[in-house]
């Protein structure tokens, strides 16, 4: 295999053909990690791809997020609350979500945000009596990773897990 | 603290990956690898700076940048097994008018790079006329003629 890297007689430099071939080989390696890097990155490894994507729901409430973000980067949550009688549509994030999510934009506008005592904000759509599909647009504050949780009307509620990466 | 550490990681990285994109990679410019360099230099600049265009930020990753060339280059100074490791080591692939072609594939050049650098250096057309071709650790290519 290694044919021709024997050491060359009076060879004009200093040799090791060992130490060259073992290099030759850890470039090769090299190089398949970083196929494999660039197709993780494909998939979404590194957000922004189908294995970043996931959904959490508890019948009433469901977002759609990435568990994988990039710090700097934008983040979504796709949420979808379900009618419930007359009860208002509305959600809320809460304080350990707002401390590691910059909120950047919601689509479609809510009617009214209220912040309360505890650090959350609550956020009202119009639609009471019908479903409520809504976008916010995040941008993480810190790297590492996070457990929050964003609730609903009636109670309902979901924990994000979520990993910022540098 | 964010900056410099940006700019320390990012030098790391630029070292390994280059370092396995093998010595012909951008030894020799041709205008893709241009751009390549070009586009390399932009996306680095961006996960450098970020949206921070400020002077002390920019003072603080070149400062940072600088300092770990200089450091490396004292560590492979006291670690010569890490210099070897990180340079490469010069690579014979023609005696005697010989190609050694194994080494050739290994090293991913060819008889053709070997004669382009004997026809600019020293104005050889053949290979029965050099001595000995050298791949460098830059990926230059050394010609010694034949007397």
């Amino acid at each position: 295999m290694f044919e021709g890297l024997e050491r060359v007689d009076g060879s004009p430099v200093r040799e090791d053909p060992a130490f060259q071939v073992r290099a030759w080989i850890v470039e090769r390696i090299g190089w398949s990690a970083m196929g494999l890097l660039v197709v993780a990155g494909l998939l979404g490894a590194f957000a922004n791809g189908p294995l970043s994507w996931t959904e959490v729901s508890d019948g009433t409430l469901s977002v759609r997020y990435e568990r994988i973000l990039r710090d700097e980067g934008n983040g979504e949550l796709e949420i979808r609350i379900a009618a419930i009688g007359s009860l208002p549509a509305e959600v809320v994030l809460s304080a350990d979500f707002l401390a590691s999510h910059r909120v950047m934009g919601i689509e479609p506008e809510p009617a009214e945000s209220k912040g309360r005592p505890d650090g959350s904000v609550a956020y009202r759509f119009d639609g009471a009596g019908g479903g409520v599909v809504a976008t916010i647009d995040t941008r993480p504050r810190g790297i590492g990773p996070s457990a929050t949780r964003i609730s609903g009307p009636g109670g309902s509620s979901v924990e994000l897990h979520q990993f910022t990466l540098p | 603290m964010d900056t410099v550490l940006r700019a320390a990681v990012i030098y790391l990285v630029l070292v390994v990956v280059l370092r396995l994109a093998g010595r012909r990679t951008l030894s020799e410019t041709t205008t893709f690898d241009f751009v390549l360099l070009l586009i390399i230099g932009e996306a680095t600049q961006q996960a450098l700076l970020g949206d921070d265009f400020s002077v002390t930020t920019a003072v603080l990753s070149i400062l940072t940048l600088v300092a770990c060339d200089i450091a490396l280059s004292f560590i492979k100074g006291w670690l010569p097994g890490l210099a070897r490791v990180l340079d490469g080591e010069p690579t014979v692939v023609v005696v005697d008018g010989k190609a050694l072609e194994q080494r050739m594939r290994w090293a991913r050049i060819d008889v053709d790079d070997v004669l382009e650098a004997a026809r600019q250096g020293h104005g050889i057309a053949g290979l029965d006329r050099i001595r000995f071709a050298v791949l460098e650790r830059n990926g230059a290519i050394s010609i010694i003629p034949k007397d």
